[in-house]
């Protein structure tokens, strides 16, 4: 059930990206800088609060599981479908779309003929519109027309799948579905069923640890199919010479193939094939209108690469992108935020009265501090540690998986691992230190630091940051030099950070004695329900990374390199 | 040179932060730390003993910190546990991890409510109750009994892997036996029965009338009563007519560093001051030793007297363990 809602959400997340990153690469630069906070904004909220807010609204739902898995997806969707909007944006398609353009046109007749120019007698090698009206007078015509078409548009996308136009949708699905599949927090307050949940309950009274990495194989293979599809997709760099993309018999069947399996899969498939023989009796207008939709039913490259479609519905795309945009916003931050505000109007008197979340606040951001800065070191310097051909290198690759397949575990078992690890006699002088906790969310960071480093990495401006090193050394140089190189890892970092931040489960069992996070306290005074003194506590412990995070960036110009 | 900066900043603010706690009496404590902390403030500024507690949470109430204690026996750090309920502590004393001790605070608490042996001792009860939504359903006996009898859509009980809905299965897999509380528990969950995952999640429900009635505590019915909700109680009775109240219990671990200290905190948590201060709490707890009638609130009063013909509950050790292990076995949606 898990894998499945996941596996919707990740999808419509690329479907809903797409629209958004034309918006982030706006060029006027207010409207790109709302994007951008607005793409942002509801990533950032806190599942913690989020949940919070929703908590009774999904108690009210109780008598309709459905309804509330409905509504828990969705805000799963509008909460990382930014992710997969700034992976699409860092990884744009690595041929130009006017080079897509002559590929399709030079796809062969079967792309751009029209069938009444097949059945005219005239050459098949001119491009000519969809939106033209398609006379089918014969049934079988109309179905070899489809047939046909089903193959080209096959093999357009193999094309562009093999020019590496794939890469970012790919790995941004393979991202948003890890985020949505390992969500527990959210789950947990708006009692919606997920194998994280029940893997907390099957704890109770005690589960050993054996049983509890065995209860989690199966999760674990989805996370690492993830992670893998995302790494192999993004490793791929080198585009396919198009000479090499010649239609063989074997495409031929696969495109059958796929064609099969939409008339199955979709129920619409059987009536669209009687609805497009029978379209000579259609009105010109209702088949203009009709060949529209089946163009963007087949058109199977739409996600992959800007195309004809996406200009044509340009205006749909841009209205579609704002309105997510508001949506998101308000549903994942503005109502929970609204709600936590009224609150802290109420209950601000108490928090300064009763509860000094300080010393809480300041835990957590020492510890978030420390783990997204080893996350980040791992994933910069082991990657090129193991990337040589020194003799240490391929010790440090087998560092690295380790650490990978470790992080992957997530932080409940590797929690409990670390646990049972420290009562052991040779590390029991690390279990009343902070050690254990940073460590342990640091190795739970770490598949997503490598994915961020992997991003970065690919667009990396190298010839742009040589060219500021021969530069003379001057503020604009600086500014330069922080937006092509560091702005990049600070933002990779910032996310690092956030996560660790917010992390719950690892805080929660590892945290040493004396040094609770803010994040288990909240949560374990979120249990009495909504009252006034813990919406102000949240509130303050929302603002304090935002404030750290502001504070560092202000302050780049003494601590950025330039 | 940043990252150095960084990471003298990181070591520094950990220092400050974690080196005062490190010679401090270790509390764990699993009763809410909303109440709690007020108690173990005022403890710190009575005697000037500096007190770290580590609190139990919603996210690993399954694991919990008697799995903790469990986890660490054979290099205990926790001195002084201050569970809010009777099992965990049972399953500690059974595996020998609690050191006796009579202190003052021993002495005034009834024999129903402590070991013999001195190992444990139970102050500042909770009742289990019928939460009723009084908007839906009359608070009465028959009127429950009634709604009980025919489809469960509309009542909601906790989890019974945990907290105390798990003690009240316990009580009834003793009094009742497993084959007769198995059948009883899949009847009704045949008829539709809800189960959420806590307590106050059932008070929450019964409240906002999606739900007509369930099962929760005193101290989470009395968040609702005092948000003026349309809801009244009336308390869960066995066959044999007896309540279930279920006191905090404190016991001091084998091998404390602190033991001086873990005494007196003991003491004090036992002390009538105490019990008064969780009294007059939100929470209402019910006192179980002697305390001045006049001082207690008219609430707890009331809920006194139910306590008075309360089920004993410390001879649960094995039916709790046996209990859990047919819990985890029946699936659950």
């Amino acid at each position: 059930m898990t894998l499945l809602r996941c596996l919707i959400v990740g999808v419509l997340a690329v479907a809903a990206a797409r629209p958004l990153w034309t918006l982030l690469a706006d060029r006027r630069r207010p409207i790109r800088r709302a994007a951008w906070v607005l793409l942002l904004a509801p990533y950032f909220t806190p599942v913690l609060l989020t949940g919070y807010a929703y908590a009774n609204f999904s108690l009210s739902l109780l008598h309709h599981p459905a309804l509330n898995t409905v509504f828990y997806s969705a805000l799963l969707w509008w909460k990382f479908t930014p992710l997969a909007a700034v992976i699409l944006y860092f990884t744009p398609a690595p041929i130009s779309a006017e080079a897509i353009h002559c590929r399709r046109l030079g796809c062969g007749a079967r792309l751009c003929m029209e069938p009444t120019n097949r059945v005219k007698g005239a050459p098949g090698t001119a491009p000519a519109s969809f939106t033209q009206p398609v006379i089918a007078p014969r049934r079988c015509s109309a179905l070899r027309f489809m047939g046909r078409r089903l193959v080209a548009q096959f093999e357009f996308c193999i094309f562009l799948l093999r020019a590496g136009c794939a890469r970012g949708p790919v790995a941004a699905f393979a991202v948003v579905f890890l985020c949505a599949f390992a969500e527990f927090e959210m789950a947990s307050l708006m009692v919606v069923k997920s194998w994280t949940v029940a893997l907390f309950d099957a704890h109770a009274g005690g589960l050993a640890l054996s049983e509890a990495l065995r209860r989690m194989l199966g999760p674990l293979g989805c996370e690492a199919a993830a992670i893998a599809t995302a790494f192999v997709v993004l490793g791929r760099r080198q585009v396919i010479p198009a000479q090499r993309l010649a239609v063989n018999r074997l495409r031929h069947w696969f495109a059958w193939g796929h064609l099969l399996t939409h008339a199955f899969t979709f129920p619409n498939g059987m009536g669209l094939r009687h609805w497009f023989a029978w379209g000579h009796l259609l009105t010109p207008r209702r088949r203009r209108w009709r060949c529209s939709w089946l163009r963007h039913w087949f058109a199977w490259g739409h996600l992959l690469t800007p195309s004809q479609t996406a200009v044509a519905t340009a205006g749909l795309r841009h209205w579609f992108a704002w309105g997510h945009l508001l949506t998101a916003l308000i549903f994942v931050l503005l109502i929970p935020a609204a709600m936590v505000l009224w609150g802290t109007l109420r209950g601000f008197g108490l928090l300064l009265e009763n509860f000094v979340l300080s010393r809480e606040i300041l835990a957590s951001l020492l510890s978030a501090a420390g783990a997204s800065m080893l996350a980040g070191l791992a994933a910069w310097g082991l990657v090129a540690a193991a990337r040589g051909r020194e003799p240490g290198s391929s010790f440090c690759k087998l560092v690295l998986l380790a650490a990978v397949f470790a992080g992957l575990l997530g932080p409940l078992v590797l929690a409990l691992a670390v646990l049972a690890a420290v009562q052991l006699p040779g590390l029991i002088l690390l279990r009343d230190t902070p050690v254990p906790l940073v460590g342990t969310l640091g190795l739970v960071l770490l598949p997503m630091a490598l994915v961020w480093q992997r991003v970065l990495e690919l667009t990396r401006h190298r010839s742009g940051l040589h060219l500021t090193t021969l530069m003379q050394k001057s503020r604009a140089v600086r500014e330069l030099t922080w937006q092509l190189s560091t702005s990049g890892k600070f933002w990779a970092m910032t996310l690092l950070f956030i996560w660790a931040y917010w992390d719950l489960t690892a805080s929660s069992i590892l945290a040493p004695i004396g040094m609770t996070p803010v994040t288990v306290r909240l949560y374990n005074l979120m249990h009495y329900g909504q009252i006034a003194a813990l919406s102000a506590m949240t509130c303050a412990a929302f603002a304090a990374p935002i404030f750290i995070l502001l504070a560092a960036r202000g302050t780049r110009r003494w601590w950025a390199p330039s | 040179m940043v990252l150095a900066a960084v990471a003298a900043l990181f070591l520094g603010g950990y220092y400050l932060l974690w080196a005062p706690q490190r010679d401090s009496l270790v509390v764990y404590c699993a009763h809410d730390s909303i109440y709690a902390d007020q108690i173990l403030k005022e403890f710190e500024r009575q005697t000037g003993i500096s007190v770290a507690v580590r609190y139990d949470t919603e996210a690993t109430k399954s694991l919990g910190l008697v799995e903790l204690l469990l986890q660490e026996k054979a290099h205990p750090r926790c001195d002084v546990f201050w569970n809010n309920e009777v099992l965990g502590t049972l399953q500690l004393a059974d595996e020998g991890l609690l050191l006796p001790y009579r202190g003052s605070g021993y002495d005034r608490i009834p024999a129903a409510f402590k070991d013999p042996d001195g190992r444990w001792a139970g102050f500042a009860a909770r009742l289990r109750l019928w939460i009723v939504n009084t908007n839906r359903l009359a608070p009465t006996e028959a009127a429950i009994q009634q709604a009980s009898s025919g489809d469960l859509d509309r009542m909601a009980i906790a989890k019974p892997l945990y907290g105390t809905t798990r003690t009240q299965y316990t009580i009834l897999w003793k009094l009742w036996g497993r084959d007769k509380l198995l059948a009883w528990d899949r009847d009704r969950r045949a008829r539709h029965l809800r189960e959420v995952d806590g307590n106050s999640m059932v008070k929450d429900l019964v409240s906002a009338g999606v739900c007509d009635l369930g099962w929760t505590d005193t101290d989470d019915f009395y968040e609702a009563h005092d948000d003026a909700k349309p809801v009244a109680m009336l308390p869960v009775r066995l066959d044999n007519g007896a309540t279930i109240c279920i006191p905090n219990t404190v016991a001091i671990l084998r091998g404390a560093r602190h033991l001086t200290g873990a005494q007196k905190l003991a003491d004090f948590l036992l002390s009538e001051k105490c019990e008064m201060a969780l009294a007059a709490a939100k929470s209402r707890q019910i006192p179980l030793g002697p305390v001045e009638a006049t001082r207690l609130p008219e609430d707890v009063k009331q809920l006194q007297r139910w306590a008075a013909a309360g089920v004993p509950l410390g001879d649960l050790g094995a039916a709790s363990a046996e209990c859990l292990a047919w819990l985890k076995s029946e699936p659950r949606e």
